[in-house]
């Protein structure tokens, strides 16, 4: 599905990613795990097109993202929530859903798709996006970037800051997609929810792929995959 | 029709209503006053489009505005066409040179494409003052009475210019209203929220921009055109930087980002001026007193300030 072939980029000069490749596979979940400042938001950044590549590329279902203007990435499917949320904060919820499914002209369908998931979304309907919880807050960034109907989401440490019941239901919602069939890569620094959710795990360190671990493997060597998070 | 929406047309026709009516009461200074605020508000307005609801600060509309002067008023005294022809020829210009400069400007962003907007803007007014056998260079140029009608109607007659400025303001009104309720707009005002995020579902942003500079420029040459037919001065005075400017004051005074916020801004600016300079000749000290107040209570503008207290509606 979508495919990082010895990716290296980084900011102007200064080179973060070193040919970092992984495949992540339709309703699968994927975790990119390492510390601070391993790479992993510049991964996703990379993917979304918003970093010049150095070298490598990025694929989805054998199309090259990588030589497409940014703006075209999220057409070809690949949905994308990042860190700290950045939602159109002077809109209301109902027009950040727009803004999202009008890009390829999705039908309202997919509004109520979406409020089914997160019901909360449908009290605060006519609200605007500045005026909600953190957690509401992630339910809409989330839900913005389902309206795209992806076949790739990418969640950058959504339930970051955010209090239990919130986290349980982003963690539902990323459960959800992943059994529509969508590939979701997470970036995640909780042990909990990388345990709880991910089926396959890339451990990233100083912008290199260390390894990879399967679930089953997750259980067998939890010290691995400990080792690879935190400061 | 949701009940926003409902109350929203309420309020925009009832505020046309009253401009319409005010005509019939208003005495003779008051009256083309009002005729001149509601011409120089629809500059505001699509001032507005631009940097209330897109959020890019522009210090050169003052060209669009000029271009859509010297567009109407030259194609009168040069070409000898009708005001009607004339006024389409103004907008046209206008709207294409706003095209043509937002597309450069837009290579640059932030505090860049304000100063080049505004580098743009003053190659422009030169470019009026170097070809001065035909523009008259600072001085300017009437545009004779004969030649301000359209179709038999007098644009110089005060009833009739202004009915037609209300329709120039109407048409600015109804244009704006359509474009912040539409997709379009939403994007424009995703865009001003967060341009990454805005390009990261997939809109072509540059694009974006590029339009609302266009629909932003034809308002102000729109203005600029109705300008000179409707008052018949065509004046390099209105090509220069206090020109830029003045729009970006009456929506910040009537609210960045609310369709009535210019047409309020400029009321107020234009009657402060005109009340407080016949008080003192030192009447900008008044009005710069006035604007520091009004500024440290309703940042927002006036019209944001009632958003943001009373009317959550308000677009």
């Amino acid at each position: 599905m979508l495919r990082l072939e010895g990716v290296s980029a980084g900011y102007g000069r200064a080179q973060v990613l070193r040919e970092v490749s992984f495949e992540a596979q339709a309703g699968e979940i994927l975790c990119l795990v390492g510390r601070n400042g391993a790479g992993k938001t510049t991964t996703v950044k990379a993917i979304m097109g918003l970093l010049p590549l150095m070298a490598g590329n990025v694929t989805l279902e054998g199309t090259v993202l990588s030589s497409l203007p940014a703006h075209f990435v999220p057409r070809h499917g690949i949905g994308y929530v990042p860190q700290g949320r950045r939602l159109f904060g002077g809109l209301t919820v109902a027009e950040n859903l727009d803004v999202g499914r009008l890009t390829n002209g999705k039908d309202r369908l997919v509004v109520e798709e979406v409020l089914s998931i997160f019901p909360r979304l449908a009290e605060r309907f006519r609200q605007r996006a500045n005026t909600l919880s953190g957690g509401e807050q992630q339910m809409l960034a989330m839900g913005r970037a389902m309206c795209l109907r992806p076949k790739v989401l990418l969640l950058d440490e959504p339930t970051e800051g955010l209090q239990p019941s919130m986290i349980t239901a982003i963690r539902d919602a990323t459960i959800r997609m992943r059994d529509q069939g969508i590939a979701v890569v997470l970036v995640e620094q909780r042990l909990d929810a990388i345990v709880e959710l991910a089926d396959h795990v890339a451990l990233l360190e100083n912008g290199q792929i260390r390894g990879t671990l399967t679930r089953s493997e997750m259980a067998t060597y939890p010290q691995k995959l400990a080792s690879h998070l935190g400061v | 029709m949701t009940a926003d929406m409902r109350k929203s047309l309420l309020l925009h026709g009832g505020v046309l209503l009253g401009l319409l009516a005010l005509q019939y009461v208003l005495p003779a200074y008051h009256h083309g006053n009002l005729a001149r605020v509601m011409v120089l508000a629809s500059y505001a307005m699509g001032y507005n489009l631009l940097f209330g609801y897109t959020g890019l600060l522009s210090l050169g509309h003052a060209l669009f505005f000029a271009a859509g002067l010297y567009g109407t008023g030259l194609a009168i005294s040069q070409f000898g066409v009708s005001a009607g022809v004339a006024l389409a020829v103004g907008v046209l210009f206008g709207t294409l040179v706003g095209i043509v400069i937002g597309a450069l400007a837009l290579r640059t962003e932030g505090v860049a494409f304000m100063i080049v907007t505004l580098m743009f803007a003053q190659a422009g007014y030169l470019t009026i003052l170097y070809f001065g056998q035909y523009t008259r260079g600072d001085e300017g140029f009437v545009i004779a009475l004969a030649d301000r009608n359209i179709s038999g109607w007098d644009l110089s007659d005060p009833s009739v210019r202004y009915f037609a400025a209300f329709i120039v303001f109407s048409a600015a009104l109804l244009m704006c209203l359509t474009v912040v309720k539409s997709r379009f707009g939403k994007v424009l005002i995703a865009i001003r929220e967060n341009e990454e995020r805005a390009r990261m579902l997939g809109y072509n942003v540059d694009r974006f921009k590029l339009a609302a500079i266009g629909l932003s420029a034809s308002l102000a040459a729109l203005s600029g055109a109705a300008y000179g037919v409707l008052f018949g001065y065509v004046g390099a005075s209105f090509a220069s930087v206090q020109y830029s400017i003045l729009p970006l004051l009456w929506v910040l005074l009537g609210g960045a980002g609310t369709v009535l916020g210019p047409l309020v801004g400029t009321l107020f600016m234009f009657y402060l001026i005109d009340l407080s300079s016949g008080i003192t000749t030192a009447y900008m000290l008044i009005a710069g007193v006035v604007l520091v107040f009004l500024t440290l209570f309703a940042p927002q503008g006036l019209m944001g300030e009632l958003r943001r207290r009373a009317i959550r509606w308000l677009p």
